[in-house]
């Protein structure tokens, strides 16, 4: 068979070759159409993503900066001072496992509990 | 040459004419005779068929080509709408310290508009608006109502939180424009040293201004770490207001650095300022003392006479000074707080801040090294900082006797604290001067090469008369058990139009270094505290000096800060502080310490 033929070959008086060249621009038509559709929906999907990333990430970077305020040295302690009578301990109090029994020493010993009555 | 038959002959033998007319049109339409010749060929059908592929392919080409472009389009535009916050000149990135906690960051704020014509009952919404808003001035909303303005920007730095309850209104005429503001979670923390940003996003104060270009070129890609460590000034902040507060100081200074890298770990000045509402600050609270002002210094000078004086090797730490009678120059003469004193060797001219021993030393050293020296140090010059304020001294350039004696006991000079600090760096770092930074170094970069401006051995003398000043000397009120503090005090009498005031206007210092014991390329940390003009206190015996108002806060500020620097305590010679003032049972070992 003669592979150029389909240049020839003609149904009800019209080329195959132009019908096929129809169905073809058809197909691309109607698939463009649809893609393009398709495309937007997927677009318009991704950019409410993108809306609702963007205000998560405001939120976040607001709640950072509240946690920020509400951490601030200055304010922690101010609060711990007033509320709970804290303040920065004596360097004195610093101590380390070593000298556990020093202190110990020094210490009064440890009074027993009483033995409870019946 | 020409023919007979109109052609021309050519050099090279060659015949040619000019083209005519039918030469012309046989050119243009030889493509069109193409199908004839294939037909005189014999192969006419592969020609036509070769020209109706090729236009096809043409066709298909462009078809994909635009499937392509339209998909792309389609799938693609306008999704980058989220990030342009960040393309805005305005955008700066979030300052933070060098743990990564936040200094300073952009946020999204919202303006409010009214459109007065789309307001359908004034009374309603003005009530509504007042209610909801807090801070909305009426004035401003009653202009905005009832002007001629079409849109009327009634209030800025709405919080989303804000803004949605306006919204839940659901007034008409109401309208929220996007407004990037910078905000400062901190508030008064570190506000001088990091500064603020104006509304068009550049950098106006402290680190903001020091390191715009920086923090705008990281805007949305990264943060910008700074050398301050929030919680060393957190508590050198506190420990500096409580007492400012407590001995109603005119201002305040507070320093911390690492002398070995040179970083600036925190950084204060009394009064403090909200840099979230710089507009109605006191614009005296905005000064950053630590380098916009230039002070006096009085006895912490010291450190630098001695340095110069043992370093060129006018004077060991034994060398003997006489100190019994004031020296008598033109103009002035130099006394000592009357200890009794007749002669001192050079460590007790130290421990006993003796102005007159200071005075000798400066003029046996002589005013060309004092010049050579006070350079070096960077004295004679604004510090060396990426802080903008860096402010210059104030010094008389004519090194007289009387001057260079002055100068020797912190006099006759006046230096921003600033510079006091990075000078002081260099002769307790090993004797490398560099400037201090407020760049976060990273863990194993090694830190600025430095210039060399005193010996090794001269370092490690310096470091062994701090700390037996803590320990038997004049700063004993900043000896902090364990984390072998020295340190000298300073008590600057102040100038009032022109003369010393006297009796209390001091400006009390201490200036503090531990550990200092250690290899002399180790980390150690120095701290400054200035006090200007603290009043009388009980607590201090009535004096205002800086043994005894500077130097225990210093004290404190060492106690809270240096387990955040990974200092541990050792308890070492010295830690239990002599009694009294017998002198007799001083450690003389400290001197000749080598690490």
């Amino acid at each position: 068979m003669n592979p150029f033929a389909i240049f020839t070959r003609r149904v009800r008086g019209v080329r195959v070759l132009d019908l096929m060249a129809g169905a073809i621009l058809l197909v691309l038509a109607v698939g463009s159409y649809a893609f393009k559709t398709m495309a937007e929906a997927q677009g318009a999907g991704a950019a409410d993503v993108q809306a609702q990333i963007d205000k998560e990430g405001r939120r976040i970077r607001l709640l950072k900066a509240e946690i920020s305020h509400l951490e601030a040295p200055a304010r922690v302690e101010s609060l711990a001072t007033q509320y709970l009578g804290m303040a920065a301990p004596d360097v004195k109090h610093d101590i380390t496992l070593a000298d556990l029994p020093r202190i110990a020493a020094t210490s009064e010993a440890p009074v027993p509990a009483k033995a409870a009555t019946p | 040459m020409t023919t007979a038959d109109g052609e021309f002959e050519g050099g090279d033998g060659r015949r040619w004419r000019f083209p005519t007319w039918r030469d012309i049109t046989s050119h243009l339409w030889w493509p069109e005779r193409a199908f004839e010749r294939a037909r005189a060929s014999g192969k006419a059908e592969d020609d036509v068929r070769l020209r109706i592929f090729f236009v096809m392919a043409l066709f298909a080409a462009g078809f994909v080509t635009l499937a392509i472009g339209a998909t792309y389009a389609a799938l693609f535009s306008g999704l980058n709408v989220g990030s342009v916050e960040y393309l805005k000149p305005k955008a700066r990135a979030d300052v933070v310290d060098r743990n990564g906690e936040i200094l300073a960051m952009d946020l999204v704020h919202y303006g409010l508009y009214i459109h007065p014509k789309d307001v359908n009952d004034r009374a309603a919404t003005r009530a509504a608006l007042l209610t909801a808003v807090p801070g909305l001035s009426p004035t401003r909303l009653d202009n905005a109502l009832n002007g001629p303005h079409p849109e009327y920007y009634v209030l800025g730095g709405l919080t989303p939180g804000l803004k949605a309850r306006v919204h839940d209104l659901a007034l008409p005429g109401i309208d929220f424009q996007e407004e990037s503001g910078r905000a400062y979670p901190l508030g008064q923390t570190g506000a001088h040293v990091i500064g603020f940003a104006g509304k068009d996003g550049e950098g106006l104060a402290g680190a903001e201004r020091a390191l715009d270009a920086p923090i705008r070129n990281a805007a949305g890609k990264t943060t910008v770490p700074l050398s301050i460590d929030l919680r060393v000034q957190g508590a050198m902040q506190d420990e500096l207001e409580k007492a400012a507060l407590h001995f109603q100081v005119k201002d305040a200074v507070g320093m911390v650095i690492n002398v070995r890298t040179g970083e600036i770990l925190a950084m204060a000045s009394y009064p403090a300022f909200d840099p979230n509402a710089v507009g109605k600050a006191d614009p005296a609270t905005m000064v950053n003392h630590a380098a916009q002002t230039v002070y006096e210094p009085g006895s912490v000078f010291k450190v630098f006479t001695l340095a110069m004086g043992l370093d060129t090797g006018s004077a060991n730490v034994d060398t003997v000074f006489d100190v019994h009678s004031p020296i008598v120059l033109p103009g002035q003469t130099i006394h000592d707080y009357d200890k009794g004193d007749h002669a001192l060797p050079l460590w007790e001219v130290f421990t006993h801040s003796s102005n007159i021993g200071a005075a000798r030393l400066a003029l046996r050293s002589g005013a060309a090294n004092m010049d050579h020296y006070w350079r070096a140090f960077g004295l004679f010059a604004a510090a060396p900082s990426e802080l903008a304020e860096s402010a210059h001294p104030l010094y008389n350039r004519r090194l007289s006797e009387n001057i260079v004696a002055t100068m020797g006991f912190g006099h006759a000079i006046s230096v921003s604290p600033l510079a006091i600090a990075t000078g002081m760096s260099s002769i307790l770092n090993g004797g490398l001067y560099r400037p201090l930074t407020l760049r976060k170094l990273e863990p194993g970069q090694a830190p600025a090469p430095g210039r060399r401006v005193i010996q090794e051995s001269t370092s490690r003398t310096m470091l062994n008369l701090m700390r037996l000043n803590a320990t038997n000397g004049t700063g004993r009120n900043a000896l902090i058990p364990g984390y072998r503090v020295g340190g000298k005090t300073g008590t600057a009498t102040k100038l009032v139009n022109g003369r010393y005031a006297g009796g209390k206007r001091n400006l009390a210092s201490f200036a503090a270094i531990f550990p200092t014991d250690g290899p002399l390329d180790a980390d150690r940390y120095y701290v400054l505290v200035m006090m200007d003009e603290p009043h009388e206190m009980p607590e201090t015996g009535g004096f205002t000096t800086g043994g005894a108002v500077s130097a225990p806060i210093a004290g404190k500020i060492i106690a809270r800060i240096a387990p955040f620097l990974g200092v541990r305590r050792v308890l070492t010679k010295g830690d239990e502080p002599i009694a009294g003032k017998n002198r007799d049972i001083i450690d003389h070992s400290i001197l000749t310490a080598t690490d």
